[in-house]
């Protein structure tokens, strides 16, 4: 019986995409132009993605799309300011975007809780794609108890940026590859009286975790039910970092007078800093004179793993169309990923779409993609907004000023972390 | 005056005792009513519904748990309870307070002090009014920012105190330093506006009183003391009620000094930043309508003490 239905259904499909070739290019999902579609308005949300004229930019990006579905009229609203916060009053109001964007640690997770946006699974399949399809480290952010519920839409990663001056003076030929020689070429680079350090790395846990998972540990369980954050392991990659900062090696970005570590780079007071790909495009913005290379992270006791930054785009369960708000989802995380990482400036979630002609031609992406498959994405489960926004950054100072030894600074966040659970459980 | 001793005299030719009530009805009055009424509505109305019904709610809020996603339920008291057994709560008052009580002294002082150097005859007057006003009516966030670089640890005040052969702190990034290079900038950004009242008061204080004085031999400061700041005790409260309320309310600068987290460690941390934190950010609505609450009940505190301290009326 399923088999004849289906065969039925490749019928039809057949017969009707030669009725309408030349509708799509390439890839026209079977039944679609069967119906007389009713026309549908599908509202966007999201932060403002592109810089400059972001709306214009998105309409062009969206041309194909609306080539391709004439009857799905997209509005595109993005939001300025604070985007979690205003998307927040937004679902309490019910005037919430049919197809908003979720972004990563932590932010997530109340939306999806909260039940705002729905699980994409059976659209994914529907759309002959699979879960499979994405970097683990981008789609695990959106994945609760086996259901999708954002797809992802691009991702960055971290990396480790050096100074070619700095290390042409030096004398430092290549970029470190170990934990032990990033530390001894940040010694050598490091000039306190002249206030200059080998490495900036942001005192905040979006900046250090990558340090506990290179020594084989880990921030939660698996599950995300408990904080693993007592281990030997996880003492040990903390300790590390916080050892560049006790022995002088490392400068945080106000003793810098800079207020993020890309800008401490950039203005040239630190020779090495660990950012994602959103310091490329601040580089050439910002301090284009500063002659500087990218490398993968340097390995760790374990491994060389990395944070990873993914944004994905979701469907509310206000949405009243839902179909057509898949199909615009599908759309800008498919077929319309390369030309929205290029013009985003951001790395894709597919692995089918790492060779895209924009990243052969800019070089400098070459150690993020290289990472992407060690990535792993950076988030809080639901009810960690305070303690990922204040406790772990306090937490991190303290241990970084030296006011408090790692081991008791990671016994508090790890206390404070399981009380976090605990108060859920009630 | 004039139409109310008119309608009583009309209702007294007939032997009438004039009836309060009926008076107060009397035509005229009522079409002064509605004029009065009238052209005060559109302002009510954005009083209602913008600032009185968000703080009715924001007491109906305090009463209920919610995340603004979740649906919200009963608790009761339990958001006080946890809110005053919430150690950064305290952190947030300690720094409310502590900011209050140095910004408000300092800035009235300066203010004062400004005006009156102002209200002499002295030359490019108009210009030095006009220089200390103008942080005032600049934007908060804009000068927060220029503060920002100024005072980063290799900003312009290190600069000058390295001149001086000074090691200058990292303003910004250390908790001991962080709170005062706020109160530094909202000195300097109020002393301007207060000045300006100051200089109303001070111009409102006829200039017989100051010629008396010097007739009878009083020196410049025992004018001052004797004369000149008994008669601005009006203008006075005013400052030191607006001062309170709006330190005790700062919000914007330690918002943009520590990009929204009150760092570092709690340092900047005032009251209602960290109501907006726990509504917009943490997801506990319970939590900051309760701190709300708790802290309109300390300023009307605050405002009543001031007001018992200077607000009595001077008598001559």
């Amino acid at each position: 019986m399923a088999k004849h239905t289906a065969f039925m259904a490749a019928a039809t499909a057949a017969l009707l995409v030669g009725g309408v070739s030349g509708l799509a290019a390439g890839k026209a999902p079977a039944a679609k132009p069967v119906v007389k579609h009713k026309v549908v308005t599908v509202t966007l949300g999201g932060w403002a993605a592109y810089a400059g004229n972001n709306v214009k930019q998105m309409n062009n990006f969206l041309k194909p799309f609306k080539k391709e579905y004439p009857w799905i009229h997209v509005q595109y609203q993005p939001v300025a300011g604070n985007y979690e916060t205003v998307l927040k009053t937004e679902y309490v109001a019910g005037d919430a975007a049919d197809v908003v964007a979720l972004n990563n640690g932590g932010q997530a997770s109340p939306f999806i809780d909260a039940g705002d946006v729905i699980p994409l699974n059976s659209y994914l399949a529907a759309s002959h794609e699979s879960v499979n399809d994405f970097y683990q480290g981008s789609s695990s952010l959106f994945t609760y108890q086996n259901k999708l519920y954002a797809i992802p839409r691009d991702q960055d990663v971290l990396a480790l940026f050096y100074n070619k001056t700095m290390f042409a003076k030096a004398g430092i030929k290549s970029p470190p590859t170990t934990w032990a020689q990033l530390q001894t070429d940040a010694k050598i680079l490091t000039d306190a009286k002249a206030h200059i350090y080998g490495i900036g790395i942001d005192p905040s846990e979006s900046y250090w975790g990558e340090f506990v998972l290179q020594a084989g540990g880990t921030i939660f369980n698996a599950t995300k039910h408990e904080m693993t954050l007592n281990t030997k392991a996880a003492l040990k990659g903390f300790s590390y970092y916080v050892n560049l900062y006790r022995k002088g090696y490392a400068a945080q970005p106000s003793t810098v007078g800079a207020t993020w570590s890309g800008e401490s780079f950039g203005i040239g007071r630190v020779a090495m800093t660990i950012e994602g790909g959103w310091l490329i495009s601040s580089m050439a913005a910002d301090w284009p004179s500063i002659k500087y290379g990218v490398a993968v992270l340097p390995k760790g006791p374990v491994n060389n793993d990395t944070l990873s930054f993914p944004v994905g785009w979701a469907v509310s369960k206000t949405a009243p169309d839902k179909q057509a708000a898949w199909d615009l989802v599908n759309y800008m995380t498919d077929q319309g990923q390369p030309a929205w990482d290029a013009g985003t400036e951001a790395l894709p979630t597919r692995p089918v779409n790492t060779s895209i002609a924009y990243f052969k031609n800019h070089p400098l992406w070459k150690p993020f993609l290289a990472s992407l498959s060690v990535a792993r994405a950076w988030t809080f489960p639901n009810g960690f907004d305070q303690y990922a926004s204040t406790t772990l950054d306090n937490q991190t100072l303290l241990a970084v000023e030296g006011q408090e030894s790692p081991a008791a600074a990671l016994k508090h966040l790890q206390s404070a972390g399981q009380q976090v659970f605990q108060s859920q459980g009630q | 005056m004039n139409i109310e001793a008119k309608s009583a005299s009309v209702d007294g030719g007939r032997g009438l005792k004039p009836r309060p009530g009926r008076r107060k009805f009397s035509r005229t009055r009522l079409n002064d009513l509605f004029a009065g009424y009238g052209f005060t509505l559109p302002s009510a109305f954005v009083l209602f519904i913008f600032t009185l019904g968000p703080a009715l709610v924001a007491f109906y809020l305090s009463f209920f748990s919610w995340s603004l996603l979740n649906h919200m339920h009963f608790v009761g008291l339990a958001n006080f309870w946890g809110i005053l057994h919430y150690s950064v709560f305290w952190i947030a008052v300690r720094n409310s307070v502590l900011f209050a009580c140095v910004v408000v002294p300092v800035q009235t002082v300066i203010a004062l002090a400004l005006a009156v150097l102002l209200n002499q005859n002295m030359p490019a007057r108009g210009f030095f009014r006009l220089a200390f006003y103008f942080p005032s009516i600049s934007s908060s966030a804009v000068i927060t920012i220029i503060f920002m670089w100024m005072f980063n640890q290799l900003g312009l005040v290190n600069s000058f105190l390295s001149w001086l052969g000074i090691s200058g702190p990292d303003w910004l990034g250390s908790p001991h330093f962080a709170l005062p290079t706020i109160m530094i900038l909202n000195i300097w950004t109020t002393a301007g506006t207060f000045m300006i009242i100051f200089l109303a008061g001070l111009q409102a204080i006829p200039v017989s009183y100051i010629e008396a004085a010097a007739v009878d031999g009083a020196t410049g400061w025992h004018t001052f003391r004797r004369i000149t700041l008994p008669l601005l005790r009006t203008t006075l409260f005013f400052i030191v009620v607006m001062g309170v309320i709006g330190t005790l309310q700062m919000f914007d600068q330690s918002f943009i000094m520590s990009g929204g987290s009150g760092g570092p460690l709690h340092s900047t941390t005032t009251v209602v930043l960290l109501i907006y934190n726990f509504i917009f950010a943490y997801g506990n609505v319970g939590y900051g309508a309760a701190a709300t609450v708790l802290w309109f009940i300390f300023i009307l505190g605050a405002t009543l003490a001031t007001n018992k301290w200077l607000g009595q009326t001077v008598d001559y």
